[in-house]
């Protein structure tokens, strides 16, 4: 074991959820330092997405780029992370600048690496730098110990792969054992060659006996932790997790902890079960309203959907009788696994495996490939977890390319085989070229903003006809927004989703804003107000659970009996009392649900204020692809003529209907583009940015974010302070 | 008239049926056909604030009159992962 730096601590105690310290790692002139944080940072910036986001405001500038060795890389939870009493304590944040939008990202992930990292005596981990050699972090508690060690090799198969190498790090440093007082986080060969590399959060699970993993998925995280020669983090810390977080009231805690036990316990098993199916029970749902991606999003139901429900992913794959779950203590545990999964297709073909997952999103990403088969599924997300690859980008991208290759923009010549849907041979070869940066998956390892360029340019050649019509053409159904490509719902019903999808500011990702049930099932939200209400308000609590280290799904997809009885069923509310419980038990404070929102807002604007610093801030980063609206090529349409015709009729009035099927599928794209721009103008003015989305210096200001930068920055937009006396 | 009951998710693996054919008078209602279920799948513990009643994909309410072919589906509340 080459060590290159070393630290010698003494673990800061927890207390009422903060160490108040921070781990920061440098990797060009190898550097380990701690800081200790203000009481100012964490009122303002609360924990999590918000310390990502202070962090990277502060410490990087509109020339950093995911590869910029100033870019940071930020492993944070919260001040709620690591209470086994409450359900969904496991979570934390991953924030940086991301390889495929250029601005910032963050995801969030489970295990139990960010409440060791805090009982270890760090609320968050700021790494910079990039080193010459692929260097393994290891913070060590029980020893005082922080390492860079320059990362040990088992052999090629062991090193490319994330569980592999992660797992084997595990045991080397734990003297060969695997034990839950040791964590890791790990990339794979993937994060070296494609721009959407996850991050493994690897932990032993003592009851499958095997070491389980969940991933911070979207936007690349894990490419730049590879970019900066960071294989892995390891953390080792035997001290005590239940009631480690030391908070001001610790019976409270445990009140409000088992009122939403007792919710999830009575509820769960008679509305989703996702303590025994997990999130694969959604896919059913999904179908039946033609929301599930096929093909690229063209559409949205499938006859075979039914081969991959969340009863035969149980039947077939899960084992029944563990209880599973990413962190001690949560009884929704819907992080599913499953043992001995042979795989059929690759290099590893053969091979039985532990599989953790399926999520709903992988297996959506599956579906849009046109492929529903569930074993197929299970490899899928074996390999792509095994290569580090996130499985929606993998999967939108392939399936942007497979559409490309239907539609004759690409070739067998090009691609080196026929881009098929539903071939898995097809899809797997792809894949395993993605991972391994080989053939046409080098292209597919750029995402579908690059691979569209890409592809226009090669086409523009080829048939020539204008580069800007041919990349017009393609960004109708390529699936991205600030170049993350969408995850796993087609929105083209759905206005209040539409805009959930394109006013994320990470891109695309519905962990800002799931708002296609409420909308466009249950209609409960009829007019613009009332989207661009929902538009607000779901972020800002979305946002939240992302910065105090909590799991959102207790909270929204268990819904409270009591609920109904409320103004706003969806919003939960007598759940999140419990949230807002458990808040002032542990931290002290005696928030409201305002107070929690205004909080959130905060973190909301920092985050908007970077993206404008970075170019994807403005009503242009917006925008959401024509297919993502509508029907929008005419065999769309055909194969729902009568739901489009009835639509068009409630919109227009039976008179007003073109005669030919041509015009009316024209007329509801043009319906469809006016809708979605009367919501930004209603979105954006509920948020108190202008009309083309640059936030108010009044809105900057009143979350006190108006420092020398945000004023510079706002300036640009024509934002100044002169504009409050107007 | 007659109509289809389609049973999703947990009440499909609860009845162990996808969907169910109903006799029902002519002018029966959502409600009407909600308490039939409810007697005959006791296991289903439906509640009214539990569910969302959808006829033929559409929101519909309890009060809601029946059609002959109608296919309704008792709908869990989806919040969204």
């Amino acid at each position: 074991m080459k060590i290159i730096e070393s630290f010698t601590y003494t673990p800061q105690p927890i207390n009422r959820g903060y160490t108040d310290q921070i781990l920061r790692v440098g990797l060009t002139s190898p550097t380990i330092s701690t800081s200790t944080l203000s009481p100012d940072f964490k009122t303002k910036y609360t924990g999590g997405r918000g310390y990502a986001l202070k962090l990277i405001w502060d410490e990087t500038s509109e020339n950093t780029h995911y590869d910029s060795p100033e870019n940071l890389l930020v492993m944070a939870s919260g001040p709620l992370g690591n209470e086994p009493r409450f359900p969904g304590s496991g979570k934390f944040i991953v924030g940086t600048i991301s390889p495929l939008t250029d601005t910032f990202i963050d995801s969030n992930v489970g295990g139990h690496f960010a409440p060791l990292l805090k009982v270890a005596g760090f609320d968050a981990l700021a790494v910079s730098g990039i080193s010459k050699k692929d260097v393994v972090l290891m913070v060590d508690a029980d020893q005082g110990q922080i390492r860079l060690i320059e990362a040990p090799t088992f052999g090629d198969q062991i090193d490319n792969g994330a569980l592999s190498y992660g797992e084997a790090l595990l045991r080397h440093f734990n003297n060969g054992k695997l034990s839950e007082d040791v964590t890791a986080v790990s990339t794979g060969i993937g994060a070296s060659n494609t721009r959407y590399g996850i991050l493994n959060s690897l932990f032993y699970d003592s009851r499958r006996k095997r070491v389980r993993s969940k991933q911070a998925g979207r936007g690349g995280t894990g490419t730049v932790m590879r970019h900066k020669g960071l294989r892995a983090v390891i953390v080792r810390s035997g001290m005590h997790k239940v009631g480690g977080n030391n908070p001001a009231d610790e019976n409270e805690v445990k009140r409000a902890g088992a009122s939403l036990k007792k919710v999830i316990s009575q509820v769960d098993p008679k509305q989703f079960r996702l303590r025994s199916w997990g999130t694969p029970i959604l896919i059913e749902y999904m179908d039946k309203y033609h929301i599930l991606p096929v093909k690229n999003y063209q559409y949205g139901q499938h006859p075979d959907t039914k081969a991959i429900f969340a009863d035969v992913f149980f039947d077939r794959f899960l084992s029944k009788k563990l209880p599973d779950g990413c962190y001690k203590g949560c009884n929704l545990a819907c992080a599913k696994g499953a043992e001995n999964v042979t795989l059929r297709y690759g290099p590893r073909a053969g091979t039985k495996v532990g599989v953790d997952g399926p999520e709903y999103e992988t297996a959506g990403a599956v579906t849009c490939m046109g492929i529903f088969d569930p074993g197929f599924i299970m490899e899928y997300n074996w390999y792509c977890d095994e290569y580090g690859l996130d499985t929606i980008s993998m999967g939108v991208t392939a399936s942007f390319l497979m559409e490309c290759f239907q539609r004759g923009y690409l070739s067998k010549d090009e691609v080196g085989y026929e881009l098929l849907w539903g071939d898995m041979e097809c899809a797997s070869r792809l894949i395993h070229e993605t991972a391994i940066g080989e053939g046409f998956g080098k292209i597919c390892s750029l995402g579908v903003l690059r691979a569209k360029e890409w592809v226009a340019e090669r086409y523009s050649k080829k048939s020539g006809k204008p580069y800007t019509e041919i990349i017009g053409e393609l960004g109708k159904f390529a699936m991205e927004v600030k170049g993350l490509e969408f995850s796993m719902y087609i929105t083209k019903e759905s206005l209040a989703q539409q805009g959930g999808y394109g006013f994320a500011l990470k891109g695309p990702q519905h962990d800002e804003a799931w708002l296609i049930f409420i909308d466009q099932v249950y209609n409960e939200l009829p007019t613009f107000k009332m989207k661009a209400e929902a538009l607000k308000w779901f972020p800002l609590i979305r946002t939240w659970f992302n910065a105090v280290g909590l799991c959102k799904l207790p909270w929204i997809d268990v819904r409270h009996p009591e609920a109904a009885n409320t103004d706003n069923p969806a919003k939960n509310l007598p759940t999140f009392e419990y949230y807002v419980r458990y808040l002032n038990a542990t931290t002290g404070s005696n928030k409201t649900l305002q107070d929690v929102l205004d909080d959130s807002e905060r973190l909301h604007l920092l985050q908007k204020l970077i993206n404008l610093r970075h170019g994807k801030g403005t009503r242009e980063s917006d925008r959401i692809p024509l297919r993502a609206m509508g029907p929008v090529f005419f065999n769309e349409y055909e194969t729902r003529t009568d739901y489009y015709d009835r639509w068009l009729m409630d919109q227009m009035g039976n008179e007003k209907i073109p005669d030919d099927a041509e015009s009316r599928h024209a007329l509801i794209l043009k319906l469809r583009q006016e809708a979605y721009d009367k919501l930004c103008d209603a979105v954006y003015e509920a948020k108190g940015y202008t009309k083309n989305a640059i936030p108010l210096l009044e809105t900057v200001e009143s979350f006190d974010l108006l420092d020398e930068q945000a004023q510079s920055l706002l300036a640009m937009f024509g934002i100044q302070r002169r504009e409050l006396s107007n | 008239m007659r109509v289809s009951v389609q049973f999703h998710g947990v009440h499909r693996a609860i009845t162990r049926v996808n969907e169910i054919r109903l006799a029902l008078a002519s002018n029966a209602r959502v409600s009407d056909l909600f308490k039939h279920i409810q007697c005959t799948y006791p296991d289903l513990q439906l509640s009214q604030d539990d569910i969302m009643v959808s006829i033929n994909d559409q929101l519909s309410t309890m009060n809601h009159p029946l059609n002959s072919e109608d296919k309704i589906s008792f709908l869990p509340h989806i919040g969204g992962g």
